[in-house]
């Protein structure tokens, strides 16, 4: 069920509960202070409970009340490792009157309660990170332990270390990283912590769980304070409750309450966004006194757009580079380089230029992780190497389609682990993947920008994308209304693994050799080919690991050279392999003429991820497929398959299928064939552990043996 | 480059490798890494004027970083590379910045200078870099790194140890050349050391698999000590501790109040030990907070008992000051880890990465660690059996050898009793781990929910016996072993052609969970002594002859395993397996054995049994 909100400065009164109006206006008093007087050190506030907040004396350290609140809870919770007695989160955008539209921050203020369990409990949710990024400061953190009679440990503040931590790949230096253990925790005891953030971004969109990631939550509640004059929207979703609304001293105060809340545990292959009550807002508009800011450029970015037009006009502003000089490099580049390619090819129509042209960026440019600047600061050498940052492509087939003169579309697209691409709630943060469409001869076509994480064949549909909805903006004309487009789904004809492994099983010299021929397609090949469109370093690279990963199997074939037979770059993207083995020790009489050939090793389905234990969401495997693998085991004399019955299985249980067989081809071999193919598109919590089933049977195969009688 | 302080601490963050290798970039490569070492004296502490020379070879990853601790600045830094026009250039200020280098430890206080080199021109850029280490604590000056991941071509050092200093130095047994000399000077004396290693150390794929991976040498040991000390090395890092680092608090009334319902009155010292020991073990939470001094010395005793957590020197710390409060004769004492790359027989502070509380009970030395929570009283921990430890005290202190658990307590059992279901074999499976064999089992049960607990033992056991089903398993638990029931299901392992049956035994477990295969020179650690026995009883309900099994035994170098299949009665086979070994590690020269018998056990635990029905 979806619900939504709308909220302008003429907003209903609801009116709030009497203890978060005192706690808002605690807060407001508190931060009043922290503005007025900026040489105040620690900001202290004291919680009785959750919802009352009251402004206390100043002094070094957060204050709690004076005796820790302990609360029984039912025995039911107690096989978890830890349950949140309370989570409150308080947004507060505020900003300063006297020097409206420049001084704008936004204040978080966090507080948790929780119990602990298990030994596990300790461990795992007793020390805490708390990362802070430049653009936020934390102003006041704390934590505490409460025994079951009411005594309480408190948090030194010489106790928090912080650090300095870079994240990967250049993208922020030197983020704040506050590290602590919370004192003297016991298995029952309840530990609390309160965190105050405040930043000077706006935050004009965010999509809100109410539940704890780890743990079951009691009662949770998410208040937003806005000053009276931002144009808000706010949508619920999943039977999210409707919250309390009121208006405090200029700023509006939104309130959602819900107890009882699951883990939003983060449960492999599950949507959340299925499962739990969220809601969604975005700041449309802020108030008229702000308009000085609103035409900075910032600020202009950091409300949402209001349509799909806003959006597409913002987008034309920007087209994907801030740099001039870089704007300028690229087209120079594009001039240079891929004009020629794009004029002077032998009379092919639009759709072959196009794809040549695909063809060519996909497999010659190379996305790098670099920085604007940095990039500005080498962009010669940069180009010169065919190396791109990933916002260029865009630049790269902007201008592609600008020299064809063709109407092309900006899609949007939605990953649907993270749920359903909403058309009607508009947001920059909508789309989890964008693509580029275009019609020809009524026909659409459509293809994702190479870059480092997906590198996509034309017309190819990511993984997460198939049957899903997404969006088209016209480029040429934004005027004209977004349409909507459904990827197709991917089926498990074209989602296909077949491996052939032919033994020549020489008895009298007590030899085996082994040669394999793997082909994937579809979806199932995707991982393959990603290593290989970086030219022929790649491809070494991608085959030693290949020989690697069989080194390492428990086959006890030591591989001995591997090649790529096929690799088609049209649906359905059919990718070949063929590895041989040196030849190892043959097989094992067992009796006066009988042989077995452990086939240990041999049989190795792609199997469903499965990690076991209780599941609470709906699992949704990646893509229906299927994998075939066949046998053969060739002999140099004539033989009988002795234990035939021994090797059958045919299992079902509605997630998919497993099945093995063996058969006598002929009189000196024999074929074991062994299929594990996926049906289901989505699995209930309760048919879970049949995905577990279903791999034991596959699993099952592998340590097989065939035993043959040799025939006089 | 690494700083020089190897830290000291803990059990968790002792196991693990070298943390800097983990972190190591193999894409720059260093021809020279030159330190001058000044003594100060008569002030405390150090300086090392440090030039490092190399280049990349990739544009991946175009970044050097400076370690230091909190007891360490570094100032004067300066950088340069060459560039296309062969000419040096210094590195931009905007190209160097500050950061926290992080370690296994939760925190360790340490920092790092990154300089990020320039992506211009060739992807071959050749750089250098010099800085003025100052530290203020001379005794952290104990390693020299004469190898490392970087693959250094030269490593160079000058000591300059003023009049009325000392040094002394442990050389390891190491591949390369390596060239040790002294001059002799109006102030004192200069130790040049000059290396070039020729074995490169190789890394383990993951982090899990650090304790398989090749130790290359990779540090020359120091220790600086006054004239005083001359000949009595071991005494100045013996005082040091006990002086510089034992901050006395003394027990605080609250701490003895948790301290008195602890002992409850008991006035046996064994009593009284065991009972204080098992409560710090369980009942702490390992925290390791290692920044500057604080990586050695121990936190107040009170505030460790009150907070419930600490490393291994709090925990130590907190253990001696209880049992001296008792009348327990008590000790803290350094100790290396199995997994830690040099052993204590050398009296420098990279020796140890560790500390324990020892007891001196009835003429003998009983070793408490304390972070190892199943831990038995009376056994050392498996992190230091078999190693040695340095005892600390006011007199000097001493060495002492720490035995390892013997096989016969660490023994591990499994038994099955089968019977053949069409094609299948089922029925019942106990498993019983005694002593350390029992690690993981405890393990787990100490850090897991009941139900989670199970779920792993499950995955365990189905990691071990290949190809079977665990059921309905159950643990019941004693003061000397851990033991599970339940029943199993192995499938598809019987078949009948020609009028004979067949059992595939490759269901059966790999009698140890330890690398099947590795690297040549690598070298394991077991952590425990092996004793462990397999049999396995199958019931066919009918009068069979079984095909005669040739038994497997091999005893090389310390591994014995031995195998047999009989018919034990009419209707009945058993097959019965073991393995041992008596020791904590296997080292690199034994390993051609152990890899030789894995394979035999392999080929053996793969047979197929033949019996007919009896006429």
């Amino acid at each position: 069920m979806i619900s939504t909100l709308s909220a302008t400065a003429a907003a209903d009164s609801e009116s709030l509960c009497l203890a978060q109006k005192k706690a808002f206006r605690a807060l407001k008093n508190l931060f009043r202070i922290r503005m007025l007087n900026p040489g105040l050190g620690v900001i202290l506030f004291c919680l009785a409970n959750a919802a009352t907040v009251a402004a206390q004396v100043s002094s070094r350290e957060f204050k709690w009340a004076e005796k820790g609140k302990y609360d029984a809870v039912a025995d039911t919770f107690h096989s978890e490792d830890a349950i949140l007695v309370s989570k409150d989160v308080y947004f507060t955008v505020e900003m300063n009157a006297a020097n409206a539209g420049k001084d704008v921050h936004s204040n978080i203020f966090t507080h948790l309660k929780l119990k602990i369990l298990t030994p596990a409990g300790i461990r795992t949710r007793t020390q805490i990170n708390i990362p802070n990024y430049t653009s936020s400061e934390i102003r006041t953190l704390d934590a505490r332990t409460i025994k079951p009679d009411g005594t309480v440990i408190d948090l030194n503040a010489a106790d928090i270390h912080e650090m300095k931590v870079d994240i990967p790949n250049g993208e922020q230096n030197g983020v704040q990283l506050l590290r602590f253990s919370i004192p003297g925790v016991e298995i029952g005891d309840e530990v609390e912590i309160v965190i105050l953030q405040t930043t000077k971004r706006l935050y004009s969109y965010d999509e809100v769980f109410l539940n704890d990631e780890a743990s079951f939550c009691l009662h949770s509640s998410y208040t937003k304070s806005l000053p009276l004059g931002f144009v808000t929207e706010t949508k619920c979703y999943n039977n999210m409750p409707r919250p309390r609304i009121d208006t405090i001293k200029g700023q509006r105060v939104i309130c959602w309450r819900v107890s009882n809340l699951p883990p939003k545990r983060a449960e492999e292959l599950c949507v959340p966004e299925y499962e739990f009550p969220f809601m969604r807002y975005a700041v449309r508009k802020i108030p008229y006194t702000w308009s000085g800011t609103q035409r900075d450029y910032q600020y202009d970015i950091a409300v949402e757009p209001a349509s799909w037009l806003e959006y597409a006009k913002r987008l034309n502003r920007t087209n994907g580079l801030n740099s001039d000089f870089l704007q300028a490099r690229i087209t120079k580049h594009f001039n240079d380089q891929f004009d020629n390619y794009l004029t002077y090819s032998r009379n092919p129509d639009t759709l072959q230029r196009i794809t040549r042209f695909f063809t060519y960026v996909h497999d010659h440019i190379h996305v790098i992780d670099v920085s604007e600047s940095e990039y500005e600061n080498s962009v010669d050498y940069y180009l010169k190497n065919n190396q791109v940052m990933e916002s260029l492509m865009f630049s790269f087939f902007d201008r592609m389609f600008k020299e064809l003169k063709l109407n092309y579309f900006l899609g949007l697209a939605k990953n649907r682990y993270t749920g359903e691409f909403d058309k009607e709630f508009v947001t920059i943060h909508s789309s989890t993947q964008e693509f580029m469409g275009f019609e020809f001869k009524n026909h659409f076509y459509y293809f994702f920008l190479p870059g480092k994480k997906h590198i996509y064949e034309f017309g190819e549909v990511p993984i997460e994308l198939g049957g899903t909805d997404a969006i088209l903006i016209s480029r040429n004309n934004i005027e004209s209304p977004v349409r909507k487009f459904t990827f197709p789904v991917s089926d498990k004809q074209r989602n296909f693994s077949k491996t052939n492994v032919f033994l020549n099983i020489e008895l009298k010299k007590k030899s085996i050799t082994r040669k394999d021929r793997q082909s994937r397609s579809g979806c199932v090949s995707t991982n393959e080919r990603f290593g290989l469109i970086s030219g022929s370093e790649k491809n070494e690279e991608f085959l030693a690991d290949m020989l690697r990963d069989e080194k390492e199997n428990n086959s006890g074939y030591v591989p001995d050279s591997a090649k790529i037979v096929v690799a088609e770059k049209t649906n359905p993207f059919l990718f070949t392999t063929e590895k041989n083995f040196h030849p190892k020790e043959g097989a094992r009489q067992i009796d006066n003429n009988m042989y077995a050939v452990s086939v240990s090793g041999l049989i190795r389905h792609t199997v469903l991820p499965y990690s076991g234990g209780k599941r609470t969401t709906v699992y949704y495997p990646r893509f229906c497929y299927s994998d075939v693998q066949k046998i053969y085991l060739v002999f140099d004399a004539k033989v009988e398959l002795m234990n035939a019955d021994q090797l059958k299985n045919a299992w079902t249980g509605g997630v998919g299928t497993y099945a093995l067989s063996a058969t006598q081809i002929n009189e000196t071999t024999i074929m074991l064939d062994s299929n594990y193919d996926v049906n289901a598109t989505s699995v209930l919590p309760a048919d879970y552990p049949k995905i577990g089933e279903l791999n034991a049977e596959a699993l099952k195969a592998a340590s097989l043996q065939v035993v043959v009688k040799v025939k006089d | 480059m690494i700083s020089k302080l190897i830290y000291f601490c803990s059990v968790l963050a002792a196991t693990a490798a070298p943390s800097t290798l983990f972190a190591a970039d193999q894409s720059v490569h260093y021809n020279l890494h030159k330190e001058v070492i000044t003594i100060n004296y008569p002030e405390a502490g150090y300086t090392s004027s440090v030039y490092c020379r190399g280049k990349f070879s990739t544009l991946e990853n175009r970044e050097t970083d400076i370690v230091y601790t909190e007891l360490e600045s570094i100032g004067e830094l300066t950088a340069r590379y060459l560039n296309s026009g062969r000419k040096y250039k210094d590195l931009k200020e905007e190209n160097v910045h500050n950061t926290s280098a992080m370690g296994t430890s939760f925190y360790n206080g340490m920092n790092k200078y990154v300089l990020s080199w320039p992506f211009k021109g060739n992807p071959e850029l050749h750089f250098l870099y010099a800085y003025k280490l100052n530290c203020k604590e001379l005794m952290t000056l104990s390693t020299l790194m004469i190898n490392d991941i970087q693959h250094t071509d030269t490593f160079e050092y000058d000591v300059r140890v003023p009049k009325g200093m000392l040094l002394y130095f442990r050389i390891p047994a190491y591949a390369g050349s390596l060239h040790t000399d002294s001059t002799e000077t109006s102030e004192g004396k200069i130790y040049h050391f000059r290396a070039c290693p020729s074995e490169k150390i190789t890394l383990p794929k993951e982090l899990e698999d650090y304790e398989s991976y090749n130790y290359a040498p990779r540090i020359i040991r120091l220790i600086v000590v006054p004239l005083s000390y001359r000949a009595k090395a071991w005494a100045c890092l013996n005082n040091w501790f006990n002086g510089t680092m034992n901050e006395n608090h003394g027990l605080n009334p609250a701490s003895l109040q948790i301290l008195d319902a602890v002992v409850k009155k008991a006035s046996d010292p064994d009593t009284i030990a065991s009972r204080i020991f098992n409560y710090v073990k369980t009942r702490t939470t390992y925290i390791d907070v290692e920044n500057g001094l604080g990586a050695f010395r121990p936190r107040d005793e009170n505030d460790v008992l009150l907070k419930r957590q600490g490393d291994c020197k709090d925990m130590a710390n907190l253990l001696c000051e209880a049992l001296k409060h008792y009348g327990v004769d008590a000790y803290k004492a350094i100790s290396s880890t199995l997994s830690h790359e040099c052993k204590m027989d050398f009296p420098s502070l990279a020796s140890g990465n560790h500390m324990i509380c020892v007891v001196r009970q009835r003429d003998k030395w009983i070793f408490l660690d304390a972070t190892d929570p199943v831990c038995m009283y009376g056994f050392p921990s498996m992190h230091i059996q078999g190693t040695g430890i340095y005892r600390i005290d006011d007199k000097g202190g001493e060495w002492i050898a720490v035995p390892k658990v013997p096989l016969t307590l660490n023994r591990s059992s499994c038994e099955m009793n089968l019977v053949p279901v069409e094609y299948s074999l089922a029925g019942s499976v106990s498993y019983c781990w005694h002593g350390l064999s029992r690690h993981d089992a405890l393990q787990l049960k100490f850090s897991e929910s009941p139900a989670d607990f199970i779920l792993s033992i499950h995955k365990i056991l189905e990691n071990t016996a290949r190809n079977t089903s665990f059921s309905t398993l159950t643990e019941t638990e004693t003061d000397s072993a851990t033991c599970f029931k339940g029943d199993m299901k192995a499938a598809n392992k019987l078949a009948l052609f020609d009028g004979k049956h067949s059992v595939d035994l490759n269901f059966l477990p790999f009698p140890h969970k330890y690398p099947k295969k590795a690297n040549p020179g690598t070298r394991i650690i077991t952590y425990q002594t092996l004793d462990n026995r397999f049999s396995c009883r199958i019931s066919t309900g009918k009068k069979i002859k079984l095909k005669p099994v040739e038994p497997v035994s091999f005893d090389k170098d310390g591994f014995r395993f031995d195998f047999k299949a009989e018919q034990t009665n009419e209707q009945t086979i058993t097959v019965s397996y073991s393995y041992s070994y008596n020791d904590v590690l296997i080292p690199a020269e034994k390993t051609k054995s152990y890899f030789e018998l894995n394979a035999l056990i392999e080929y053996t635990l793969n047979q197929m049994l033949i019996y007919t029905d009896a006429l």
